[in-house]
């Protein structure tokens, strides 16, 4: 993927310097039509393409929070895997119910991310008993996690696998995903001021603490259908709002 | 017999690539599908991504699946790339010796 | 829960369809045991190996498996009473299988003659450091 480095935009030095928004708002316009060829790309597969569309754009604008020019990594194939990351969390949390009993989801994720680190704090594979201390939860819990999904992916983060490897750290992704929540957050405020309090923090629990939807209907003791149509709903206003109203 | 909900396999196609995404568990029981979807993008011609990401557990019946797509990309120039590799499956693919054979996308670098 | 040996015994239906219940009945028991994640990992997939050795789809029948919980230690056991003779292309023993095993189990064999078809494996949990 190399063949596709361009030189660099200045623009993306300066953002990383100033953190302007208005610069970063300009850098998500000029890349839009980046997002949307991502997300085109991921139509008639059950999903509406206005969502897709509208969640690429919250990919795009991920990775312009968290683009390192220093890393010499060319922002389109870092774009590029981030918004495809995004994108398929979507699509993983809108089809998931479908196969994997509730909640199973949320302790999975993590599961075999806490072994790692546990396997490299312990040098040797933790029992189940250790791993459930860990994650804090039953050892039957941890079997299901275990044999029911890993959720043990590359970030969208990580380079392609062609790039130059000690450019990059490992990551483990909820550290990634914590850091990214924090960015994203300040970020999409605006956008989020323009949604009533509980749709706000549905597309905050959906969208940041990556919570499925049955888990937020849990939470907050609506149906999941319900959810569903709320953060549809939700991703529809901040459309209408305009993710890149320019100045903000 | 809800067996086949414990596996999916989901095609796309991102530029020239075809990416199989397998989720839950490849074994004797859910294999027919997998083949069924490699059958398809191998027919397609063009390179073939398989994400593991959600790849729960493979025996020897996914890996024989696996060694055969290798060898059918191989007789035309190709190789099989897979993404996302997960513990469970990393260990079967080191016990049968086979890491050195397919192309794997590194999770951390490699060192 | 530290008897000499406690036997679990099961009976399902010899077909792949519950090739993962067997799995995940390994996996517990062991983890129940103190195994390694990596070992439970590894007795998932060799109890996966040898299950499908017995199941013969074709034949039906069922599969009766006896987990015997040791101190160290689990042993699988897995038979099929075949009173059908098993139809040619049923699971083989093949190398790959056998590296798979090698690795995965202390020790595992297997038997075929006319009265069943059967496995016995053998996991020793590594001791803690």
């Amino acid at each position: 993927m190399s063949d596709r480095q361009s030189p660099l935009d200045p623009r993306f030095v300066d953002f990383a310097a100033s953190r302007d928004r208005s610069l970063r708002n300009q850098l998500i316009e000029d890349h839009r039509g980046l997002a949307y060829h991502v997300a085109d790309r991921y139509s008639n597969r059950g999903l509406p393409l206005d969502d897709l569309r509208q969640v690429a754009v919250l990919g795009l604008l991920r990775s312009i929070e968290r683009f390192d020019p220093a890393r010499g990594v060319a922002f389109s194939t870092f774009a590029l895997r981030t918004i495809e990351g995004t994108l398929k969390e979507h699509f993983r949390d809108a089809t998931w119910t479908l196969r994997v009993p509730r909640s199973a989801k949320e302790r999975s994720a993590n599961v075999r991310i806490v072994e790692d680190e546990l396997t490299q704090r312990l040098g040797r594979s933790p029992t189940v008993a250790e791993l459930a201390a860990e994650a804090d939860l039953d050892p039957d819990q941890v079997i299901e996690a275990l044999t029911t999904s890993q959720a043990y992916r590359t970030s969208s983060l990580d380079p392609p696998s062609n790039e130059p490897d000690g450019a990059w750290m490992p990551k483990a992704p909820d550290a990634t995903a914590s850091f990214d929540e924090v960015d994203s957050r300040v970020v999409l405020a605006p956008l989020l001021d323009r949604l009533a309090p509980r749709e706000r923090e549905i597309v905050e629990l959906h969208y940041f603490d990556h919570l499925s939807q049955a888990a937020i209907a849990e939470r907050i003791g609506i149906s999941q259908m319900h959810v569903s149509r709320l953060l549809r709903r939700s991703l529809l206003d901040m459309r209408a709002g305009g993710t890149a109203d320019s100045e903000h | 017999m809800a067996a086949l909900e414990h596996f999916s396999v989901v095609s796309s196609t991102e530029q020239d690539t075809v990416v199989v995404t397998l989720t839950g568990e490849l074994d004797p029981h859910t294999v027919g599908l997998f083949q069924a979807a490699i059958d398809d993008a191998l027919d397609e011609g063009s390179a073939l991504v398989l994400d593991l990401a959600d790849l729960t557990f493979v025996d020897s019946s996914g890996i024989r699946v696996l060694i055969a797509t290798h060898k059918a990309l191989d007789a035309r120039g190709q190789v099989l790339v897979l993404r996302n590799v997960g513990p469970p499956v990393q260990r079967v693919l080191e016990i049968t010796g086979l890491t050195d054979v397919f192309q794997v996308e590194p999770i951390f670098p490699s060192s | 829960m530290t008897s000499d040996s406690t036997t679990v015994r099961m009976e399902m239906p010899a077909s792949t369809a519950f090739v993962r219940l067997a799995r995940l009945s390994a996996a517990g028991l062991a983890a129940d045991l103190g195994f390694s994640v990596e070992e439970v990992d590894d007795l998932r997939v060799a109890v996966d190996e040898l299950f499908f050795y017995l199941v013969d789809d074709a034949a039906g029948g069922a599969i009766h498996i006896d987990f015997a919980l040791l101190e160290d230690g689990i042993t699988v056991e897995g038979r099929r009473p075949s009173s059908m003779k098993r139809t040619a292309e049923s699971a083989e023993i093949d190398d790959l299988v056998r590296e798979i095993l090698a690795v995965t189990v202390d020790q595992w064999e297997v038997r075929a003659d006319s009265e069943a078809t059967s496995f016995r494996l053998e996991k020793r949990r590594r001791p803690l450091p």
